[in-house]
Formats: C-alpha cells, structure tokens, sequence
C-alpha cells in the first residue's frame, strides 16, 4: 500500500528557517562571519517577519556577513508576502548565488506560485536537479514534490502533454510522496487534452486522497463532455455540498491552481441545463 | 515607518477621509487575518471585471509585472494604492501609462471586499495587493 505524503499547508509559513538554526555547522566549517551572522540572526524570532526592528537583524546580519543565504532569503521572503517581485527577487537570488542547493527549489516554487513566472521555476527545478545527487525535495509550502511542481508549471503553460508525461513519472518514481492534489492537476490536465476517461480515473484516485470539492467538480465536468448527465448531477451535487463544507482547495496566501469556486458549480449546472 | 512595506498617507495620492479604524500601527497583512482574498464573488469576480475592463491589444515591448497594493478598512473600504512595476525579469520598468493607469483605476473601482476578523473579535484594516502578469499589452494571470 502506498504510503501517502500528508502535509498540512494552509499555516505553514514561507519562510521558519530561522526557528533552530545550528550555528555550529559554520564553526566546523571554520567560518566565523556566518557563525556570528547566524547567531545574532535568532534574534529575528524576538519579532513579528513584517516588524522593521527585525529587517534591522537581518540588516546587521547581513553587514556581519553579506554571503549569509538564510539571512537573504528571510528578508526576500518578508517582500515575497507583500507581492514585491523586485525586493524579493534581489534577496532570494543572493541566496541562491551563495547556497543554490537550498534555494533554488524555494525560488522555483516562489516564483512560481507568487508570480505566475512557470518558465522560470523550471528553470530552477531544472538548475536544481542538475547540482545535486538526492531527491531534490519540496516547494516552499510542503504542498508539492517538486517533480509535480514542475509538471504543474507545464500545465500551467498550456503544455499539458508534457505536464501529463512528468506527473505520470512522479507517481511513479516519487510513490511514497504523493502530494494532497497530484491527482486533481493530472486529471485536469489529461481533460484539457480531451481525455475524459484517464481524466475520470484520476479523479477517482483523488477522492482516496483527498476528497474535495474540486475533484468532484472536474469529475462532473468530464462526465458532462461525454454526455452522461446522470454522473454529471451526482458529482456536481457532491460538488457543492463539500464546497458549501469548505471541503475544498485553499492556500492562505493565494488562489491555487485548479481552485473552484461556488460562481464555477452555478456556471456549470447552468451550462448543462442548456444542453439537455 | 513600523512595518516593512508599510504605506503612509500622502495627501497628494490618497483620500483625506478614509478611515484607519484601528490605528494606522494595526493595519495587518491580508494573511494574517484567515483566507487569502476576501471579495464578494471572489476571484472570478476579480478576473472578469479585469477582462471587461481592460482593453486588450497587442503591446510588443509591454510585458512584465505590476503591483497595486493598497489598504483595505473595516467597512472594506479601500485606499492608499500604490504601484509597483517590473519587467518579466524583475528589472527596472516603466509600462505605457494607458495600461498601468488602467490597471490602477480597476484595482480602485473594485467592490465587495468583505471584513476580516482581528484576534480581538474586531474588523481589521488590512494590506492587500495584486500582482498582473502581463505579456504583450495583454493581462494572463492575476495573483494571488
């Protein structure tokens, strides 16, 4: 049976590195300026992420030691949760230029979900892959392997053959981190491509995960494209009771790829009450 | 200023009678405060008066990101907007003001932002922003 990856995402924050850093691993490294900066940097717990007396921890961090990645990427995360790319994107990229290994994930994931930049958290999915020799891990949020990240970034470019091609190779390959919604974005994928049947399937595998409002909505909507309208008004019903629940896709910071809405199931009913 | 990012009344740009219910040092963060956007009609709503409203046509050198953040009070009254702009690298970028103009005066003419709760039981004022992918003149995504 497979093991099945749960993550609680809708709290987690973008950036905690801060909350136990081991300083020592710098001393090992006989690196005294990280060592300092990363020590003064537990200060930066004392404050709430927002609060200018902790970008001026990260400030004084950053004097100690310019090329202390945390502290880059927790003052491009506090610019990150303001929408500010141009902040952000200075911080978070010295981060990666002084530890790629760690960063280039997170940037992928940042940039893709705070940005809609798909193209470019490829490229650092790809970056990433091609520097290390172990799983390359998650996006910042835990929601994703990044294997199904970067498939969901294709599908999010309209490739959808492509994003079906890798989202199949991560269920494979990845068995044991299968994320709370790889099925959802495969099924909608393969509908986009007209494959209702695969779609349908996948659908159904995402009610053994993670039963939502969404899955059942695409479910009917597939249902819908091959005319059976009795499949379509069980799973639409389905549809609305979970999202009338709250039994649905939320993200505390922004709307989610394949996210629905109640105006989505009116739409639809309405739709297919035309058709018959 | 208090917070990182915080946005100071300016009496060039913003209304003189908008109310900061809880003082201008508790305007929150649009997360901190439960769902992400809080609107009547949700994100569909946002979306379509963006598509009715902004007048798509091919801009070859216009692409690139544009912010409009701005408070929301707890009537959900909204003011203090402000704009930030970037090519799609995250560089320097001035967009035609047809366009960013318009952006701006969508994002003002939004309605229905609903109350958030603060920890006190009270409605908040609260920073919200949207970020518009834009490629060619034309508008492909809206965030967050």
């Amino acid at each position: 049976m497979k093991v099945i990856l749960t993550i609680i995402i809708s709290i987690v924050l973008v950036g905690s590195i801060f909350s136990q850093p081991n300083c020592n691993i710098y001393l090992w490294q006989s690196d005294t300026l990280q060592y300092k900066a990363c020590k003064h940097s537990i200060k930066f717990n004392d404050y709430y992420q927002f609060d200018m007396k902790g970008i001026a921890v990260l400030d004084s961090c950053l004097a100690i030691c310019p090329y202390y990645a945390d502290a880059n990427y927790e003052y491009g995360v506090v610019y990150l949760k303001a929408g500010n790319f141009i902040g952000w994107n200075k911080y978070i990229n010295a981060a990666v230029k002084y530890d790629a290994a760690n960063y280039l994930g997170l940037r992928a994931s940042c940039r893709g979900k705070f940005f809609a930049d798909y193209t470019g958290a490829i490229n650092d999915i790809d970056s990433l892959a091609s520097i290390v020799n172990y799983d390359i891990g998650f996006v910042h949020d835990g929601t994703y392997h990044l294997d199904a990240y970067k498939a969901l970034c294709y599908k999010a470019l309209n490739k959808n053959i492509i994003a079906i091609e890798l989202f199949e190779k991560h269920l494979i390959k990845n068995s044991e981190f299968i994320g709370l919604f790889d099925y959802l974005h495969l099924g909608v994928a393969y509908h986009n491509i007209g494959n209702y049947s695969k779609a349908i399937d996948c659908f159904s595998n995402q009610e053994k995960i993670n039963n939502l409002a969404e899955n059942n909505y695409y479910k009917a909507k597939s249902y819908l494209k091959i005319a059976d309208t009795i499949e379509f008004d069980k799973y639409i019903h389905i549809a609305n009771e979970l999202i009338n629940s709250k039994q649905k896709m939320i993200d505390g910071y922004h709307i989610m790829e394949d996210e629905i809405f109640m105006s989505d199931i009116q739409n639809i009913k309405e739709l297919a009450d035309n058709i018959r | 200023m208090r917070w990182l990012e915080d946005i100071r009344y300016n009496k060039s740009l913003d209304k003189s009678d908008f109310k900061i219910c809880n003082g201008e040092e508790n305007v929150k963060q649009y997360f901190n405060l439960g769902d992400n956007i809080e609107i009547e009609g949700d994100k569909p709503y946002i979306n379509s008066h963006f598509t009715n409203g902004f007048n798509s046509e091919k801009m070859p050198k216009e692409s690139g990101l544009i912010r409009i953040r701005f408070i929301v009070n707890c009537e959900g009254q909204t003011d203090r907007f402000r704009l930030l702009e970037s090519d799609l690298q995250y560089g320097s970028k001035k967009f035609n003001r047809k366009i960013s103009d318009t952006v701006m005066a969508l994002s003002k003419s939004l309605t229905g932002w609903k109350q958030k709760i603060n920890s006190e039981g009270n409605p908040a004022d609260y920073y919200q922003y949207l970020v518009f992918r834009i490629v060619n003149g034309e508008i492909i995504k809206i965030l967050p």
